[in-house]
């Protein structure tokens, strides 16, 4: 595996890290407040700045938050396209980041398996004849 | 003999003059080129330059000591051949005998003679302030003090080794496994179960189930935060490499090492190299091998195994409850350091590991007094059982640790690489030998009298456990240690409350009540869902209202999901990309758990203090031909 770090985005009034948590902030506020399309762009803005940093350098939250966003824009997102967009940026990164085949399917495995997860638990829920409670919220 | 005392000048005596040297090279004892390069390690180190000779292995204690002695015209006694008045030799005092290596030999006349092995200035003033100014002196070798020791004092070591926790802190020993409102406690619960299954079955085990759903959401939602708190410092140094880089020998302190060893023959030699590879002043060292004395080829193997001269060993005479914390209060008796850490026979830690902990203390908080090195596996690609294994570590000490130390949450000390500052270990009666989780229960009992433990950036490598029916014996052990440490902690809510705080008190129940109520709770939760998924039978309805079925569902699902995908990710930030796949298979080692879990309950009942020992040397895969880390062992080796 190898290590690439790019610039930093140059935030002059806010870190890095605080474009994560106001947009997840700002998600959940739009959900309550019933506001489909700022869901979903506070979702893609979670999303964006967690490849960001991801791109930036490999830390553990950088991913976590990666593999996070990815069900955030399952359960907000009205079409595939953000989703699509999603999957590309991953295959990007990982190509770009690692090396050998072993290290790329290891390291994509880690920032989709929630999304497998989140998946599965409603394919599962279908199956028993449940409700999916978190599927598209506003859809 | 005063003058020539009174002659060191402001340092000591052992701060040997060049012409003693000399004089070992005329006897035929040292080289020029020893010398020189003892008498450079002394310029970076400032150790005195006879802790140099020996610690390093270059010359005999005895021979330095009888050198020492002629060079500064004292007389020279060898205690086994010429043995100390027994009738002199103070049981109570025999701490201080073994810490500042001295011993009353003999009487002369109105005063005492002393055997000591440090004849500076500051101990022979302290010494004579204790037993008059006319005690005289005799010089004697560091071992013999050692050797007189514990020969003269075994029975009262033994002593307290087993019952100085139980005496100073009853309360909070697990000698006794119940105390009596716990048995109170547990009866009157069991009678009113009972009449609740009476009158209602159904509805106690619908309520039941629902206490556990709860229980075990909580589990989760401490370890999901657990994971998102350490992963934004994961990896974060707490020590710098330009900060190792600028650390000045001279400032380092006296390491004690202590390594428990019972049957332990085959791991010997890789030991020694693991001693071997550390990056510190072996003069600064103080290694304590701490053997039984009911095992003969372990001590022959250490004597064989040719180590340095800072390398003792504590032979602990057999006795119950035959346990590591046992030893381990053994030989704290005779640790010199001002740090302490602890390893196991079979541990490879880093070798900058020690200098990393001296520079982690200086920069802690005064009341951070232990620090706890991360523990990961050598052997990982050995078998399924140790990719597991090393997928649990992996998160237990990358993850979760991190993150208990960020929430304020006590940390259960592993088993090794603990590092103290030797003094609080003193104070606080040092480990209990009743509890087979002694580590766990210091950690905790750290944090209950208001001192703080840290995580440090630094990996001890071992051997994973690579046979089945050793890892059940020692996972046993560990369950069985964190019930134990439980209910220790449980005997007064209200007090474990006051001192751990709330947050605290509601993360030690949740972490520790969860690393062992989750493996007994999962052989019958996952034989119900097998049952109802093959059958559909409707007989499990009554158990689960709809809030329960959604917990228990979501504890199903996502609880299970999301511990898959942390522990791939904790093999991912280990660098080790095969294993994120093998984190998938977890439900099967969750089963293993949960065997060994059933087996510490029953022990707890029928054998609650017997130690099952693990054995260690099983493994085929060694440390220094394993690519992943010889280079960095080695490098300094």
């Amino acid at each position: 595996m190898k290590t690439k770090t790019l610039l930093p985005l140059w935030t002059p009034w806010v870190s890095s890290g605080d474009i994560s948590t106001l947009a997840l902030a700002a998600a959940l506020l739009s959900i309550a407040a019933g506001l489909p399309a700022a869901a979903e762009f506070s979702a893609a803005c979670y999303a964006g700045n967690a490849f960001w940093n991801l791109a930036r350098a490999d830390t553990a939250r950088a991913r976590l938050q990666c593999g996070f966003s990815l069900p955030l824009l399952q359960i907000l997102s009205s079409g595939a396209t953000l989703i699509a967009c999603w999957l590309v940026l991953a295959s990007v990164v990982v190509a770009l980041r690692e090396s050998g085949w072993l290290a790329r399917t290891a390291s994509l495995i880690t920032l989709v398996f929630p999304s497998l997860l989140l998946s599965g638990c409603r394919a599962y829920l279908d199956w028993l004849g449940y409700s999916w409670p978190l599927h598209r919220l506003f859809y | 003999m005063e003058d020539v005392l009174k002659a060191g000048s402001g340092n000591d005596l052992l701060q040997v003059p060049e012409s003693i040297g000399q004089s070992l090279i005329a006897a035929g004892l040292l080289t020029e080129e020893r010398l020189a390069e003892a008498l450079e390690i002394q310029r970076s180190t400032g150790s005195p330059l006879g802790h140099i000779l020996v610690a390093q292995g270059w010359l005999r204690p005895f021979d330095f000591y009888r050198h020492l002695a002629a060079h500064h015209g004292m007389r020279f006694v060898n205690l086994v051949l010429d043995p100390p008045d027994s009738s002199l030799f103070e049981q109570d005092k025999y701490g201080q005998y073994a810490t500042l290596l001295y011993l009353p030999w003999k009487r002369d006349g109105d005063g005492l003679v002393l055997a000591v092995t440090e004849p500076h200035e500051e101990l022979l003033r302290r010494l004579r302030q204790q037993y008059g100014e006319n005690a005289s002196f005799v010089l004697t070798s560091r071992l013999d003090v050692l050797w007189t020791v514990q020969r003269l004092a075994s029975r009262q070591l033994a002593l307290d080794s087993v019952f100085r926790r139980a005496r100073r802190d009853p309360d909070h020993s697990a000698m006794q496994v119940l105390a009596r409102p716990q048995k109170v406690a547990i009866a009157l619960l069991s009678l009113v179960a009972a009449a609740c299954l009476f009158w209602n079955a159904s509805a106690t085990l619908a309520a039941g189930n629902a206490a556990l759903g709860l229980f075990l959401s909580c589990c989760l939602i401490l370890r999901i935060l657990l994971v998102w708190a350490s992963s934004g410092t994961l990896y974060q140094s707490r020590t710098t490499k330009e900060e190792l880089d600028a650390l000045d020998p001279k400032t380092l302190p006296v390491y004690s090492i202590l390594i428990p060893l019972y049957r332990d023959a085959a791991v010997v030699p890789t030991l020694a190299r693991a001693l071997r590879s550390l990056d510190y002043p072996k003069a600064k060292l103080d290694i304590k091998l701490i053997l039984e004395g009911d095992d003969p080829e372990t001590i022959e193997a250490c004597k064989r195994a040719g180590l340095e001269g800072c390398v003792e060993l504590i032979v602990v005479p057999p006795s119950q409850p035959r346990t590591k914390p046992k030893a381990l209060n053994y030989a704290l008796s005779f640790a010199r350091g001002e740090l302490l850490t602890i390893y196991d026979a079979e541990d490879v830690p880093e070798p900058d590991q020690l200098k990393r902990a001296v520079l982690a203390f200086r920069k802690a908080p005064w009341d951070v007094v232990c620090l706890q090195a991360r523990l990961n596996y050598f052997n990982w690609r050995e078998n399924w059982l140790t990719r597991m294994f090393t997928l649990e570590y992996s998160l237990w000490f990358d993850w979760y640790l991190p993150g208990l130390e960020s929430l304020g949450i006590p940390i259960p000390l592993g088993g090794t690489s603990n590092h103290f500052r030797t003094e609080v270990v003193r104070a606080v009666g040092g480990w209990d030998p009743f509890n087979v989780t002694e580590d766990a229960d210091l950690g905790i009992r750290f944090t209950m009298s208001r001192w703080r433990v840290g995580v440090l950036d630094s990996t001890t490598y071992e051997e994973a456990n690579s046979q089945l029916w050793n890892w059940i014996r020692q996972r046993s052990r560990w369950v069985k240690g964190y019930i134990q440490t439980w209910l220790v902690y449980m005997r007064h809510p209200a007090v474990t409350l006051r001192r751990l705080g709330w947050k605290g008190f509601l993360g030690f129940n949740v972490f520790i009540g969860g690393a062992f109520l989750g493996p007994l709770a999962f052989p019958p939760m996952a034989l119900m869902f097998l049952v109802w998924l093959l059958t559909r039978t409707k007989m499990f309805d009554p158990l689960f209202a709809p809030a329960t079925l959604a917990i228990s569902l979501s504890l199903l699902l996502g609880g299970n999901g999301l511990l898959i995908y942390f522990h791939m990710l904790a093999a991912w930030m280990r660098r080790r990309p095969s294993l994120v796949f093998c984190a998938m298979q977890l439900p099967a080692y969750y089963f293993l758990m949960s065997i060994a879990a059933w087996r510490a309950l029953w022990q707890l009942v029928t054998k609650p203090h017997y130690w099952e020992k693990t054995a260690h040397g099983l493994t085929r895969v060694s440390v220094y031909e394993n690519e992943d880390f010889a280079p960095a062992l080695d490098s300094l080796g």
